[in-house]
């Protein structure tokens, strides 16, 4: 969808598997993503339902941003199961990122299951206007 | 395959019911992710026409002997923008995912998550309590409590197995 950027590379959307579970493996999802671009930043938002900040981990090591965490506490084993399409596993998902964005300036919030990532734009990455002069 | 996997309003489910559809009808398959590439396709639009736009959150239905429980993933909503209600036979979840506001102040180059409307109606396997149901939402999870009732309570019974 849309042209070839090189700024940011999303990977690969792997639908959420409902993998079995057999021999006691754990789960692993790919969260879904919206990325928004603005003059300023650019700003990932990720679904992880079931995640808590204590098992949320947002590593940036030179151009990859690898963002996981634990979806925990679905349907205690004490209950009996009656329908299940959530699963308690591992949320993971990796961004390659061009050296367009403030490292060190990077924010993270995690909210009602939805992680925000703010990467900032270096000053030389940022648009600049052109003033258009009549000829 | 069923008349609802082609109507558009039941496109927004990624559910798989423990695997046992794609056993019964080979198409069913296929119907499913024609529906999702569809889905994928459209949503690159950016517009939201009334009505047809929504999503179907996941969720996951337990019991124990004194409560029946619904777990429903709805990540990025608020408790206001839940409503929950209550029937003999059925419990309803209902709302509208709003995208967020900072939406408006850059432009969306990569879409994934749903939003809109969603409705969700769990029928209730066993006689209820209405006094006793409790709704919490922590995580981007609603994790609802329905106390079953009196009768409902003595009926629920573990069959031993005998060798």
């Amino acid at each position: 969808m849309g042209s070839e950027r090189k700024d940011l590379e999303v990977s690969r959307t792997r639908e959420r598997s409902p993998m079995r579970d057999s021999g006691g493996r754990p789960r692993t999802f790919t969260p879904r993503s919206d990325v928004i671009e603005r003059e300023d930043a650019v700003v990932l938002i990720l679904d992880l339902p079931g995640v808590e900040e204590k098992s949320l981990n947002i590593d940036l090591e030179r151009d990859t941003l690898t963002i996981s965490g634990q979806a925990t506490a679905f349907t205690p084993e004490k209950h009996e199961l009656m329908y299940r399409e959530c699963w308690d596993g591992m949320y993971k998902r990796t961004f390659v990122l061009a050296d367009v964005f403030a490292a060190e300036k990077v924010e993270a919030q995690l909210r009602d299951g939805v992680l925000t990532v703010t990467l900032p734009k270096l000053e030389k990455a940022k648009p600049r206007k052109i003033a258009v002069r009549a000829g | 395959m069923a008349i609802k996997d082609i109507i558009p309003w039941n496109w927004g489910r990624r559910s798989e019911l423990l695997g046992r559809e794609e056993g019964a009808n080979p198409f069913s398959l296929l119907q499913r992710r024609m529906n999702s590439l569809f889905e994928d396709f459209m949503s690159g639009f950016g517009f939201e026409p009334v009505g047809t736009r929504g999503f179907t959150p996941r969720v996951n239905v337990s019991e124990d002997e004194k409560n029946l429980y619904v777990e429903a993933e709805l990540p990025g909503m608020s408790d206001k923008d839940i409503e929950v209600t209550l029937t003999k036979d059925a419990l309803t979840l209902r709302g509208e995912k709003k995208q967020e506001h900072e939406h408006k102040e850059g432009s969306l180059y990569h879409a994934e998550r749903s939003y809109g409307y969603f409705q969700r109606v769990i029928p209730l396997s066993c006689e209820i309590d209405e006094d006793k149901v409790d709704a919490v939402f922590k995580n981007g999870v609603l994790n609802i409590t329905l106390g079953k009732s009196a009768a409902a309570q003595k009926s629920f019974k573990k069959i031993p197995i005998r060798q």
